[in-house]
């Protein structure tokens, strides 16, 4: 989201980690600024589905057309981990966020650009394989991994 | 990120190079070997086959908080072993991966074991990379090859090891396969070692961007002091935002340190992504360019009845029955089985009728004075109800807790059930990680609070050490509770939602009132294995002969403190004191000294309740089970909690549980007797 004061663009997960030390914090509901410490409330959650639904319709007509041969383009949109379908091969294009301890995490799951990953399951919780082995991921977590569709795998 | 543990650590060690790892079984005389390497990769039974002695071996992340250390001996040349603590990569997330840090960061270790699971060598080799940036000596085991092989999985050994420039050796350790190669290279690289100190040519596999390359540079510049591992490792931690290595270089340092920040500064304001993730992508590249020709992935793994079983345990729809149904054969292990059936038998037919009145006799002839007679017989003494309480009723159940433990640990269950809990912990602050102390605090709450260490945030660790405390019997207390209301299904319904209902409660309002950051659950699903009865029964008789040799010292030393209570009025004084308290939540007033005994130990008190369970009504016995369960924890978890929290906060714990344990159960009892029940 953007700080209403200062107009810099952070995510809200390292904006908690600001708030981490603050004695209130978790009965609060105002997100401090990483960059200036302007406090204002999250964006509302009908406002994020307006937003995303006027993305989701501008891509659609901008695309025009095209939507009949989708699958076979090689370049996708990449989407998150929270969004994409189970049992599909994909490749993570990136991963989106500066919060130090979830790139940790990430980076020790080996979670990284380039890779090759298949949801297996999303509920309750996200399960990914990755080479032989399985990571169970909460959702804020799966949220920050935006991945390509390559190809469907045998399930 | 949690820091407060590491700044303590790292000034130990200014005094003494050696301070994790001092102790008898640590010769500073002769080389020392340290293992290394993911969790759940094998760590464990290759310190056993080094050593020769056996530690746990299990099948999920967290089992080795403390170190492990033993002295191994291969043919002539004798060699310190140091189990480390399972880590991904060189920098820690959790307090027991900076202990993993801390020892390779300070040790300075002759030679690093590096031990990966074979067939996930891509995700795993980064870390080799890793150790060697920092100029340690490494030697690569390629375990578990035969799931590798299994799977299609090809690897030329030759090749990796002309690749990397260090020796490689594959291995499955549990099959004792490749053992002996590994041994072998072990005692060829110590003896290597003393005659060169390794000279690594080989630090150069990893490619950064070039900015960052330029900025490493910079940094080592101002690296002026010594450091136990490379200059080059310490900038590239420096630039991932490593906290212990970045206050270590502020220690060293002094005012070159402000100009290392400076350049670290500059450097990420060059790039979007954070520099960590960039290093670590170039890690990622480094060790593909290296498997290139020495690596082919097989085929895909075959789903099986393993793979189905574990998509079952993870759904709700079957994963909650599951549950339920492990529960259920615990029960019926530790309920039936160790708490009716071994207890009555031991208590009656071999305590009851053959070693206690035996024992009484020959007090009686021995012992002329019957104030001593009292301390060893009698109805406190050592040997008729401190050896009686240990021997009878808490051995039974503690071995078939651990014995069912054993078999969910090594199957592989728990990671599951951390991942299908996730959401319910999450409400009470907690993540599905915490599923492992708080289970593991079913067997042992004290042993459970040193288990915390593995959560990552200070205070997911807070909330389930007050979890622990307050609403988690450990094996021996929950047996005897279990043995208490054995049969009457409706009390045991009503105390473990009562139990539930509070740990719900209190952790729903201490996840509003207590600060500090969240922490994201991620975890590895090991592969659900077979559990291996051979590994199952040593697991199950090493940990109780661990918990006997803490136990029965304690039991006879309550014994002790009982009798000198008793001699000196001191003990009646505070029964006195209790019993009002005991009346408030409507029980007879011989529960009191139960309660005192609680004091000592929570199985202890549980026993107590145990021995009047015959005079008690069902609400009385249901109210001095729901105290007796939340009421304050056993010394052991005390002192273990004091240690680990602090004296400030395990104090605060205590004055909390105290009364709202006494407060709940007076609630109960009057609600009860509200709906006349008995």
């Amino acid at each position: 989201m953007h700080c209403g004061f200062c107009g810099s663009r952070f995510d809200i997960a390292s904006a908690e980690e600001v708030c981490s030390s603050c004695p209130i914090a978790t009965g609060c509901q105002l997100v401090r600024c990483p960059v200036c410490g302007y406090e204002m409330p999250p964006e509302a959650s009908l406002i994020t589905v307006l937003r995303n639904l006027r993305k989701a319709y501008l891509s659609e007509t901008g695309n025009g057309g095209a939507k009949s041969n989708r699958q076979e383009t090689p370049e996708k949109v990449a989407l998150s981990l929270a969004e994409f379908e189970t049992g599909i091969e994909g490749e993570i294009s990136h991963l989106e966020t500066t919060h130090t301890t979830m790139l940790r995490k990430l980076i020790a799951m080996n979670l990284l650009p380039g890779e090759k990953i298949c949801l297996l399951s999303r509920s309750p919780s996200f399960l990914v394989e990755s080479d032989y082995s399985q990571f169970a991921i909460d959702r804020d977590l799966a949220k920050r991994i935006f991945v390509k569709r390559i190809g469907a795998i045998n399930r | 990120m949690e820091v407060t543990r590491c700044s303590t650590i790292v000034k130990k060690d200014k005094h003494n190079g050696h301070s994790h790892v001092s102790g008898q079984r640590f010769d500073n005389s002769i080389p020392s070997v340290y293992i290394v390497g993911n969790p759940n990769v094998g760590k464990s039974v290759l310190f056993n086959q080094l050593t020769g002695t056996y530690v746990s071996v299990s099948n999920f992340p967290g089992t080795t908080v403390e170190l492990s250390r033993g002295i191994g001996q291969i043919n002539t040349t004798k060699f310190n072993v140091i189990d480390t603590p399972g880590m991904y990569r060189f920098f820690p997330i959790s307090e027991d991966e900076l202990v993993a840090q801390e020892i390779l960061l300070h040790d300075r270790p002759d030679l690093v074991i590096h031990v990966i699971d074979a067939k996930n060598i891509t995700r795993m080799l980064p870390l080799t990379l890793q150790l060697l940036e920092a100029g340690l000596t490494v030697i690569l085991d390629l375990n578990l090859m035969d799931e590798a092989r299994n799977l299609g999985v090809e690897i030329d050994i030759k090749k990796l090891e002309r690749n990397l420039g260090i020796p490689v050796v594959a291995t499955t350790l549990t099959s004792k396969n490749g053992g002996v190669h590994l041994k072998e290279r072990l005692v060829a690289q110590l003896e290597n070692n003393s005659h060169e100190k390794a000279s690594h040519k080989n630090s150069s596999h990893i490619q950064y961007p070039p900015d960052i390359e330029i900025a490493l540079q910079e940094i080592e510049k101002y690296l002026q002091s010594s450091y136990p591992i490379r200059t080059r490792a310490i900038a590239t931690l420096v630039l991932q935002k490593d906290y212990n290595v970045t206050e270590l270089v502020r220690e060293r340092e002094g005012s070159r340190h402000t100009k290392i920040l400076s350049i670290a500064k500059g450097v990420q304001a060059k790039f979007e992504a954070p520099s960590s993730l960039l290093i670590a992508e170039s890690l990622n590249k480094a060790s593909k360019k290296i498997l290139a020709g020495a690596f082919k992935a097989g085929g895909k793994k075959q789903k099986g009845i393993a793979g189905k079983l574990s998509e079952a345990m993870i759904k709700p729809t079957t994963g909650i029955p599951i549950m339920l149904l492990a529960l259920l054969i615990m029960y019926a292990l530790v309920g039936v089985l160790g708490a009716q059936t071994l207890v009555a038998f031991l208590e009656e037919s071999v305590f009851g009728s053959i070693v206690n009145p035996w024992m009484e006799q020959w007090i009686d002839q021995a012992i002329p004075w019957p104030v001593l007679r009292s301390l060893f017989g009698g109805e406190f003494g050592i040997f008729t109800m401190g050896l009686r309480y240990a021997v009878a009723i808490i051995l039974p159940l503690v071995a078939t807790f651990f014995l069912s433990f054993s078999i969910i640990e090594d199957s592989g269950y728990l990671p599951r059930l951390a991942m299908l809990i996730d959401r319910v912990f999450k409400k009470i602050g907690l993540n599905g990680r915490a599923v492992i102390p708080l289970v593991l605090g079913f067997g042992c709450t004290t042993m459970a609070t040193i288990v915390t260490r593995t959560l990552e945030t200070r205070r997911e660790r807070l909330l389930s050490t007050i979890f622990l405390a307050l609403a988690i019997p450990c094996s021996a207390q929950l047996g005897v509770m279990l043995g208490l209301m054995a049969g009457q299904p409706t009390l045991l319904a009503i105390w473990s939602s009562t139990v539930a209902g509070i740990l719900l409660l209190v952790g729903y309002l201490a996840n509003k009132i207590i600060p500090g950051e969240k922490a994201n659950f991620y975890m590895e699903l090991p592969p659900l294995r077979l559990p291996k009865i051979s590994n199952i029964f040593v697991k199950t008789y090493t940990r109780m002969e661990w918990y006997f040799r803490e136990v029965l010292p304690l039991f006879i030393l309550a014994s002790l403190l009982i009798w000198l209570g008793k001699l000196s009025g001191l003990f009646d004084l505070i029964v006195g004191g209790l019993e009002p308290l005991v009346e408030w939540m409507g029980l007879p007033r011989e529960t009191a000294v139960a309660f005192l005994f609680g004091f000592f130990r929570r199985d202890y008190g549980a026993a107590g309740l145990f021995d009047l369970r015959n005079t008690l009504s069902g609400a009385q016995l249901l109210v001095a089970a729901t105290a007796m369960t939340l009421f304050v924890p056993c010394i052991a978890q005390f002192a273990v909690t004091i240690k680990e929290r602090g004296f400030k906060t395990a104090l605060a714990i205590s004055a909390f549980i105290f009364p709202f344990a006494f407060l709940v159960a007076s609630l109960l009892f009057r609600v009860l007797s509200i709906f006349e029940v008995s």
